[in-house]
């Protein structure tokens, strides 16, 4: 209410109307509430997954739909289960891999591409996007395609082979498009600077370029990580000699009793390890402003 | 820089030439041939597979997947740019690591997620086996309904379109904010007239990265559905497991036709390519 | 500066070293499989005496078996597809005969009469049936329903595949689901109509097929899943393998904590005598690379002792004789589980007698070309697609 100040009796209360304005006090009440419902649904609605898949890692029971009891046995058993750990395996094996190369290349072929002149560059910019929008099994089916008429040459060609070609192309697009806004926000005048100093055009580029458009390759490198270490359509097509990835692990025991509850367990475990890993990065980027500050 | 490093791109070129563009010549052959998977030493020509794009299941295929689509997409857009809103405005300290902590889901298995709202979806699963445990007694029985799939596509999909919209909010200069307020602006008005009309590349990016996967998915339609929905990925994957590349090649540039057309469309709109980051 | 290099040096050697055992894995065994359908510790002690890796790859249905075989993209050394299946591989040249010689555990009159019967009947259409497989399981389709729902049992007992297409005939509130198999689905409306179920998809038979099978909205189409499904009491009948029931009685006769009796269990399968009749079996790809492993690993599921360790896990029928009897045998022990599994096998894997007309039960399926198979399948997605 307003304030009861001497002698405000005296003087009428102004109407928001009165300046001009609509009032609008009860339906700003109104959708705050809704917002605020809308807020939590969403929330539930992306937490409920993992929050089941956090009960069902603790569950003794093998039947998904009934609760024994509490039990960490799961997490323990991650390492004997062989194919799921080879699956394991073989999924970090090939994002770790993926994500190095294509971080790489894809910064160095984002810098090319920054050269390039209009015409060049949106050519190019409209083929990058193909992989990324592209339907994940159009990808996949393609990659498969080309792949399989390789098997003349090299008959026992897919694999982990086939695999990380794969995700490195689905991958690239990613990194190239994270560094290349970064690369244009880059003041020119460095590399000429770093030319007139005496330094050759690629250690230029190591120790001038690079460090400066780091937070782009950083990000690029992030995100190329996540997206291959979740792929279940493309690695599903273009696999083969008995090299599964996580997902297609997952997708192949669905349903069945050999979908162990360890594959629970270690979902939860990765995403613990994530917001681990989040919390302390932000702690030390906390504290790196710390010390640039004092 | 010009002349030292434009080398740089041609083996991109030709990557992307060869794995993106050669498949999709393939592909057109193959909805032009009649032959088993990639033997052509039988091959014969002839326009069959083109009649079978009419047939009533392959366009309620498209017509579902269109549809799942755009209805996932704007409820995304609506609940999306609410929540990063929400965020944006709000006074934590760190608001990206509290919105890294909203998209921590993203990161988990997506097929293992999906699996697990399968199963709350049914009327017999480990949250109400608990919960009659405790004396409370709910069952949902959705699954296998149109519902459970575009809700499926929502909870999956959603963290994008967050991500997306409030990194657009980011970027805008609040300078522009304060000049608004000055002008006289309620907050409102404020929102409606500067805010949201910048936002729109984020929107824009974070529809593209719903709607596509939404459309050409078929993981999910799969396992929600409980096999009685068909999107046309999952028809696409069907003629690959069959072993009949031609009609499955033949929806696939279709697919790629449309989506070639939305990015033309999309490159059109955002002359600087930066629409999608 | 200098942690951040020992770091990166330490990631990098961790790099290096997962890259080494990823890549570097002994020779693997390359089998493909259904799923649920060999019992891993069986596949372990082969591992083990053979010293060698068993990688076993899985797909739920025999035309992605084909297709998998036929891209090429994986050298598989064995496949155990059904008989239909196998009689379409030969056809499109992709196996190798298999060697008896090499199995010592084979033998004439190893099999049960209903695997000699079905044997004999695919060699009819297909002579080197014999040579080229070796059987693995086989048993029949049934009718799986969830005896908790009230009145369903005596109705599928009484009228079968009427009631299973007719919403009418069954309690209301039924949640019926369906084979996601397109070849199967058209098997179940032939046998609705009484017709064979290799009755050529012509014209009208796919009219008919249609027309039977939109006659309902099923709740439900997939694969493994149905079965789970009737357990928890989600869906109430389903058309699915014998076995799928039986790998749920199972796990209910064999469980750690709560070992049930046959007679306790909530649900139950009827087997019309209009059904499907399959055998799996082992057969070698042309290009396989380890052909003597492969025959090794055959002859290991050949010794009675570990097909019927086999067996207990896998809810099919076994093959050999001598398994099958030891499983018998166990009705006279005192353990509760073997004498429920005796049961079990004795009630819905019965030995033929003299008033059967043939020693085995339905009907094997016959391949299908792939311009018939893109026309059931269009058939079945226009059934699921109507409104």
């Amino acid at each position: 209410m307003i304030k009861q100040y001497p002698g405000y009796e005296q003087y009428e209360v102004a109407n928001i109307e009165d300046y001009g304005y609509k009032e609008h006090r009860l339906t700003k009440k109104i959708f705050k509430v809704f917002r605020a419902i809308v807020i939590i649904f969403a929330v539930f609605l992306m937490y409920i997954p993992i929050f089941t898949i956090f009960l069902q890692s603790i569950n003794s029971s093998t039947i998904t739909s009934e609760f024994g009891q509490i039990t960490f046995k799961w997490y323990a058993n991650i390492f004997d289960k062989g194919s799921l750990l080879t699956a394991i395996r073989n999924t970090v094996f090939i994002s770790i891999w993926a994500t190095l190369i294509s971080t790489v290349l894809g910064t160095l072929f984002a810098i090319g591409i920054s050269t390039l002149e209009r015409k060049a560059k949106r050519h190019i910019m409209l083929l990058n996007n193909i992989p990324l929008l592209n339907a994940d099994i159009v990808s996949g089916i393609g990659l498969m395609l080309i792949f399989s008429s390789l098997i003349h040459i090299f008959p026992y060609f897919f694999g982990w082979r086939t695999m990380l070609l794969a995700h490195i192309f689905f991958t690239l697009p990613y990194v190239v498009l994270s560094v290349l806004p970064k690369l244009r926000e880059l003041d020119p005048n460095l590399f000429e600077a770093s030319l007139d100093l005496g330094v050759k055009p690629y250690p230029s580029l190591y120790k001038v370029i690079i460090p400066a458009i780091k937070a782009g390759i950083f990000s690029g490198m992030i995100l190329a990580f996540t997206m291959s270490f979740d792929d279940f359509v493309i690695s599903y097509y273009t696999t083969g000699n008995g090299f599964d990835n996580l997902s297609i692990w997952i997708y192949s025991s669905m349903g069945r009793k050999s979908l162990s509850p360890s594959v629970y367990a270690f979902s939860t475990l990765v995403t613990i390890l994530f917001f681990i890993l989040l919390i302390i990065t932000n702690l030390l980027r906390g504290r790196k402003q710390y010390h640039e500050n004092h | 820089m010009n002349k030292y490093f434009k080398k740089l791109a041609i083996p991109y070129f030709v990557w992307l030439y060869v794995l993106a563009i050669i498949p999709f010549v393939i592909m057109v052959i193959l909805s032009f041939v009649n032959n088993e998977g990639l033997d052509f030493s039988k091959a014969i020509f002839t326009l069959d597979n083109f009649g079978y794009l009419t047939t009533s299941s392959t366009v309620i295929a498209f017509m579902n997947s269109l549809f799942y689509a755009v209805i996932a997409t704007l409820t995304c857009i609506v609940i999306g740019y609410m929540v990063a809103y929400a965020i944006f405005r709000s006074h934590f300290k760190n608001k990206f690591l509290v919105m890294t902590i909203l998209i921590l889901p993203m990161w988990s298995n997506m097929l293992l997620r999906i699996e697990a709202l399968k199963n709350i979806m049914e009327p017999h699963n480990i949250i109400t086996d608990i919960l009659s445990k405790l004396g409370i007694h709910v069952s949902l029985d959705i699954a296998g309904t149109p519902l459970a799939v575009i809700i499926g596509l929502i909870s999956t999909y959603i963290p994008f379109m967050i991500l997306s919209i409030y990194t657009a909010l980011e970027k805008i200069d609040y300078s522009l904010e304060e000049a608004a307020l000055d002008l006289g602006l309620t907050e409102t008005k404020k929102f409606w007239k500067v805010i949201f009309p910048l936002s729109t590349k984020g929107i824009v990016s974070g529809s593209i990265m719903v709607f596509l996967p939404c459309m050409s998915g078929f993981a999910i339609p799969e396992i929600l559905g409980q096999g009685n929905i068909l999107l046309i990925g999952n028809v696409i994957d069907q003629h690959f497991r069959n072993m009949n590349y031609n009609l499955g090649s033949l929806l696939a540039v279709v697919i790629l036709i449309i989506i070639l057309g939305a990015i033309f469309l999309v490159s059109k709109f955002d002359k600087e390519g930066e629409t999608l980051l | 500066m200098k942690t951040t290099k020992i770091l990166i040096g330490i990631c990098f050697a961790l790099l290096l070293a997962l890259s080494l055992v990823t890549l570097r894995q002994k020779e693997a065994l390359l089998i493909l499989n259904w799923g649920e359908y060999i019992n891993d510790e069986v596949v372990e002690r082969f591992e083990k005496e053979y010293n060698i890796n068993v990688v076993i790859s899985l797909a739920d249905s025999n035309e992605l078996f084909y297709s998998k075989i036929k891209s090429g993209t994986t050298a598989y050394d064995l496949v155990i597809p059904s008989e239909y299946m196998v009689q379409r591989m030969f056809e499109s040249g992709m196996l190798q005969p298999i060697q008896k010689e090499k199995l010592s555990n084979y033998h004439e009159d190893m099999f049960l009469p209903g695997v000699n019967g079905i044997i004999e009947s695919m060699s009819a259409v297909f002579p080197e049936y014999a040579d080229y497989q070796i059987p693995y399981f086989w048993g029949t389709f049934g009718l799986m329903y969830n005896k908790r729902k009230t009145g369903l049992e005596e109705i599928i007992k009484e009228k079968g595949w009427e009631a299973f297409f007719n919403e009418a005939e069954l309690p209301t509130g039924t949640e019926v689901g369906m084979y996601n198999v397109p070849r199967f689905a058209y098997a179940a409306a032939m046998f609705y109509n009484h017709l064979s179920p290799n009755a050529i998809p012509n014209e009208e038979n796919i009219a008919i097929a249609q027309r039977t099978l939109s006659m309902r909205k099923f709740n439900e189409w997939g694969t493994d899943t149905l079965k789970k499904n009737i357990q928890k009491g989600d869906l109430d009948l389903a058309f699915v393998y014998t076995g799928d029931f039986l790998d749920m009685l199972y796990q209910e006769i064999n469980d750690e904590v709560n070992p049930k009796d046959i007679s306790d269990i909530a649900y139950d399968i009827y087997i019309p005598d209009e059904t499907i009749a399959f055998m799996d079996s082992f057969v070698i790809p042309k290009n396989a690379r380890h052909v003597d492993l492969a025959h090794a690993f055959i002859n290991f599921f050949l010794d009675p002792q570990n097909a019927y360790e086999n067996a207990s896990v896998v809810g099919y029928c076994t093959p050999l004789v001598e398994s099958y009897n030891m499983i018998l045998a166990g009705k006279n022990s005192d353990d509760k589980y073997l004498q429920n599994w005796a049961l079990a096998i004795e009630k819905y894997y019965p030995l033929p007698d003299e008033t059967w007309e043939k020693p085995y039960k339905g009907t094997p399926l016959t391949n299908f070309d792939v311009n018939s198979l893109t026309k059931i399948t269009n058939m079945v997605n226009n059934v699921k697609t109507r409104s």
